[in-house]
């Protein structure tokens, strides 16, 4: 029983890191419906090279790079789509590469690449979980590159007026979204020794979606929860695959009437406000989405009392 | 050879013109509403499967109830999902469409589970050998159907002020409001119809391949969605060019390459025209 908990918790674990990626995706305005194919793609790498006797941290480190790749490759042909013609695109190139990977006798086909060995503990998905929580925290969350993604979520063109390429901002966001999504797929392949092409499917990076958006997209801890929670609670309730599809898109809907930016709300970090004083909090708060000039705006946030300036700054 | 290429390119066509069906839904919402509905490739499957339950009352009843179910969870999903969103992010309409697809599939799994049932074809059994290629009248009708359909769909926004309402809408949704058009009316009733196809498209794909299940819209919901952006999004007659295109080269990949590479022959057709002309083959936005 320990150890089938220990199992959830890894799976759990993988799937908060899988999460968080597409959360930083989906943070920039570009909605992946096929990270579970760049995870897929790593993990296949991973597990190819793995079985070559590649050392571990090689494995994973070729995995992310990838992932990175093919992120980067669809990022670029993507670049004049936007919104929701992107996300459609994600989706058919996600679908596109499961199907060119079941047609390859070399993989394994529609069996999959089977016999990798387990080599990867909880700590170690744990220890990845932190380091990405510390980095949206410290790095992100406080750089001029945060406030690029949220610009970029807006309109690019806000991007251009700050004096950068929207285009390149974008690249990097999703690049990076798909290297650590490579990561977790490695991690997903020597958890459970096989990768199919069925888990680059439709599904699974619905389920990623589903993951980041109930959690909430705009901190680091909301996509990492959403995915924790609603791996485990479907195993304590011992659902089928088919109650789960209905839970997790009933909730889906939930959260998108009700809470439309996640159960997390966008300031999580108050925490770390008072831990850290002031001058944290000034800069954290420049760059809090819901002060950027021109931001999109809660029904709730539009009724409190104004919290941006004339000049776009933030009350002191 | 010929009689074999004929044959491929006559399969073509029929997916093509079953395609289209879908991707004219997807083309109606985009033009409506500029959003794309998730749950539309749900409403293939419900389409398809009422259409199985109720055959042994008839072909037209079949029919009817089909169309009628599809356009009707079509209607439900409008108002539950995309209505209140519509004010918001698209993303958040996309996201909660899916979600009300995944319901709606959901439930369709609890009714007949997730095995394939059989379904009898609707047109009559027997087929005609023109020179070697086989034209089965099964087939036929579903051609015959698919092209009745469009032509009323070709009507109805060329020649009723609904059509004109509707187009209006597209152009520019506050002007048709200001000028008294209730856009409110227009975008139900385009959800209705969008969903009406999408659910007869379920109906031919079921009486084709001889089989209906709860996760047969999402080949056929893709294919109807890549056509779509093919085609320039919003554009109808882009989107019935772009599956026809569509069909034809899944059916000679097919043939030439395998079955596993025909699915995969739309997307990367999609890709070269999103690098080539990103707006699609018809741009009309």
């Amino acid at each position: 029983m320990n150890a089938y908990w220990g199992f959830v918790a890894m799976v759990a674990g993988i799937n908060a890191i899988a999460a968080w990626s597409l959360a930083i995706a989906i943070r920039s305005g570009q909605l992946s419906i096929g990270h579970a194919a760049f995870a897929g793609l790593a993990g296949y790498t991973a597990g190819i090279l793995d079985i070559r006797g590649v050392p571990l941290l090689l494995c994973f480190l070729a995995a992310a790079a990838v992932s990175a790749a093919m992120g980067l490759i669809f990022s670029v042909v993507a670049l004049r789509l936007q919104g929701l013609l992107l996300a459609v695109a994600s989706l058919a190139f996600g679908q596109a590469v499961m199907i060119v990977i079941s047609s390859r006798p070399e993989l394994g086909g529609a069996t999959g690449l089977t016999g990798v060995p387990l080599n990867v503990t909880l700590p170690e998905i744990l220890a990845v979980l932190a380091v990405l929580l510390a980095a949206d925290w410290l790095l992100v969350r406080r750089s001029a590159f945060n406030l690029r993604l949220h610009l970029l979520e807006n309109d690019p063109l806000q991007v251009t007026l700050t004096g950068r390429s929207w285009q390149a901002a974008r690249v990097i966001s999703f690049t990076l979204s798909t290297g650590v999504v490579g990561i977790a797929g490695a991690f997903e392949v020597f958890t459970f020794g096989i990768v199919q092409p069925s888990d680059l499917s439709f599904d699974r990076s619905l389920n990623l979606v589903v993951f980041a958006a109930v959690g909430g997209v705009y901190s680091g801890i909301g996509p990492m929860l959403g995915a924790g929670l609603l791996t485990a609670v479907p195993q304590l309730l011992s659902f089928t695959a088919a109650d789960r599809t209905i839970l997790y898109s009933f909730l889906l809907l939930l959260v998108m009437l009700v809470r439309p930016y996640g159960l997390v709300p966008r300031r999580p970090v108050r925490v770390l406000d008072m831990l850290l004083g002031k001058s944290w909090q000034r800069e954290y708060k420049i760059y809090n989405p819901s002060d950027v000039p021109g931001a999109r705006r809660t029904r709730a946030e539009n009724r409190g009392t104004p919290k941006t300036t004339v000049d776009g700054g933030t009350e002191r | 050879m010929g009689a074999e290429a004929v044959q491929f390119a006559l399969n073509g066509v029929i997916s093509g013109f079953i395609i289209a069906l879908v991707a004219l839904g997807f083309a109606a919402l985009w033009a409506a509403m500029r959003i794309v509905n998730l749950a539309q490739p749900s409403m293939l499957a419900v389409g398809a499967l009422v259409a199985q339950a109720t055959l042994v009352h008839g072909v037209f009843f079949a029919f009817a109830a089909g169309i009628l179910l599809s356009a009707l969870v079509g209607i439900v999903s409008y108002y539950i999902s995309v209505r209140p969103t519509l004010k918001r992010d698209p993303l958040t309409t996309l996201i909660a469409t899916l979600g009300f697809g995944g319901i709606v599939q959901g439930v369709l799994v609890h009714i007949v589970g997730t095995q394939d049932l059989p379904m009898s074809p609707i047109g009559p059994v027997g087929y005609w050998n023109i020179g070697g290629v086989i034209v089965t009248f099964n087939a036929l009708l579903v051609v015959a159907i698919c092209l009745l359909m469009l032509a009323i769909a070709v009507a109805v926004l060329t020649g009723t002020r609904l059509g004109l309402a509707f187009r209006a809408n597209a152009w520019a949704p506050e002007i048709a409001q200001a000028n008294g058009i209730n856009v409110e009316r227009v975008r139900v009733l385009a959800t209705a119809a969008a969903c009406a196809y999408t659910g007869l498209a379920g109906i031919m794909v079921g009486s084709l391949l001889g089989s209906v299940s709860p996760y047969m819209g999402l080949d056929a919901g893709l294919n109807g969605m890549v056509a779509m952006l093919i085609g320039g999004a919003g554009s109808i007659p882009g989107a019935v060019l772009a599956s026809l295109l569509l069909g034809l080269l899944q059916a000679f990949t097919g043939a030439v390459m395998g079955n596993a590479l025909q699915d995969a022959v739309g997307f990367a057709l999609m890709v070269v025209v999103l690098l080539v002309r990103p707006g699609g083959l018809l741009r009309q936005m």
